[in-house]
């Protein structure tokens, strides 16, 4: 289960954001994870609930994920195919460079700001 | 200003592609840069409990130690048990337990580091904590990740946990001395393994009978004279 670090790294991060923006609350949060990130979802929305309890800035926000699928990338003639192929190129017959799929990003943050100097 | 009330609440919304272990990789990177200025190489061994990593790392030490000189970091929820058995091999070594956490991170690598440095060594290696899926995803700031296979295991593990594999350089199938008591199937493991990722270096290898081995030390010699 280390989706619990994840959340906290996450909020982590934007916390801090949050500082420099000046924001007050987060409205929402949009992840992406690779197709072979290792995230079970289920398990980062459950820790992400739990731990917004005790985090005020992120009361009632909301979690959205997105998934990336896993690419290899071809060394030779730089094409982009799905692991579903094989692990050779389907042109050139080469082992392809793992390009995509472990991703575990932050998107996008939605604040509210704090309200002064409108 | 806000749509529903007409109050002054002001909403913003930033992309930012950030990784969400940012931090952790910041860390990562200076470990890193720390290892290569003191020439020294690092290998992340991960695999599920009794994959047989202490064993390995035992045959490995007992093999290289007149060639190169080594040192261990050993993670573990608890206890100092595998720090035990390699310290009697005579290897500096040192103990991080995680308090329960399932995986180590580039900071408490860091601080371990530390604890070692007055050695002389050219290659460390790091024991992450028992588990085939959360060490995945932490960048200690090695040259070099492993993942381990063991026959008892079966062989989908790499269908069942991508990320270890999809992050690793080679990939070790262990304990290959079981091959006969288990339904284990050599050809189909490599073949899940590359379906993940392609470029990972597959040895099957058993470091009690030492068939295999060979490749492995190898692959440790090259790592550190380069």
């Amino acid at each position: 289960m280390h989706e619990a670090s994840l959340v906290l790294a996450m909020c982590e991060e934007i916390k801090r954001l949050a500082q420099k923006e000046r924001a007050r609350k987060v409205i929402s949060i949009v992840v992406s994870f690779g197709e072979f990130s290792g995230i079970e979802e289920e398990a980062f929305r459950f820790a992400f609930e739990a731990l917004k309890k005790g985090l005020p800035l992120f009361e009632g926000a909301r979690l959205f994920i997105e998934k990336v699928p896993a690419h290899f990338r071809c060394p030779w003639c730089g094409r982009s195919y799905r692991p579903l192929e094989g692990p050779n190129c389907p042109s050139c017959q080469v082992p392809g460079l793992p390009a995509g799929g472990g991703e575990l990003e932050i998107k996008k943050v939605e604040f509210l700001l704090e309200e002064e100097n409108v | 200003m806000c749509e529903h009330c007409g109050c002054q609440e002001r909403k913003k919304e930033i992309a930012l592609e950030k990784k969400i272990l940012a931090q952790n990789e910041e860390i990562a990177a200076r470990n890193r840069r720390h290892f290569q200025e003191k020439g020294i190489k690092v290998i992340n061994l991960i695999s599920a409990p009794g994959s047989g990593k202490t064993t390995l790392l035992e045959a490995t030490i007992e093999a290289l130690r007149d060639k190169i000189p080594m040192a261990v970091i050993e993670g573990d929820p608890e206890t100092e048990r595998d720090a035990e058995r390699i310290r009697k091999k005579g290897v500096p070594v040192v103990q991080v337990t995680t308090g329960g956490a399932c995986h180590l991170d580039a900071l408490q690598v860091h601080r371990a580091f530390h604890q070692l440095e007055e050695n002389h060594f050219r290659l460390l290696f790091i024991e992450n904590v028992g588990n085939l899926l959360c060490p995945s995803a932490f960048d200690l700031g090695e040259d070099l990740r492993v993942v381990l296979v063991s026959v008892p295991e079966g062989s989908d593990k790499p269908a069942k946990y991508p990320a270890s594999f999809f992050r690793a350089q080679v990939s070790l199938i262990t304990k290959i001395d079981l091959l006969p008591y288990f339904d284990f199937d050599l050809k189909e493991v490599q073949k899940l393994a590359l379906q993940i990722n392609p470029r990972l270096r597959i040895i099957p290898l058993s470091a009690k009978t030492g068939e295999g081995l060979s490749l492995w030390l190898k692959l440790l010699e090259d790592l550190a004279s380069r």
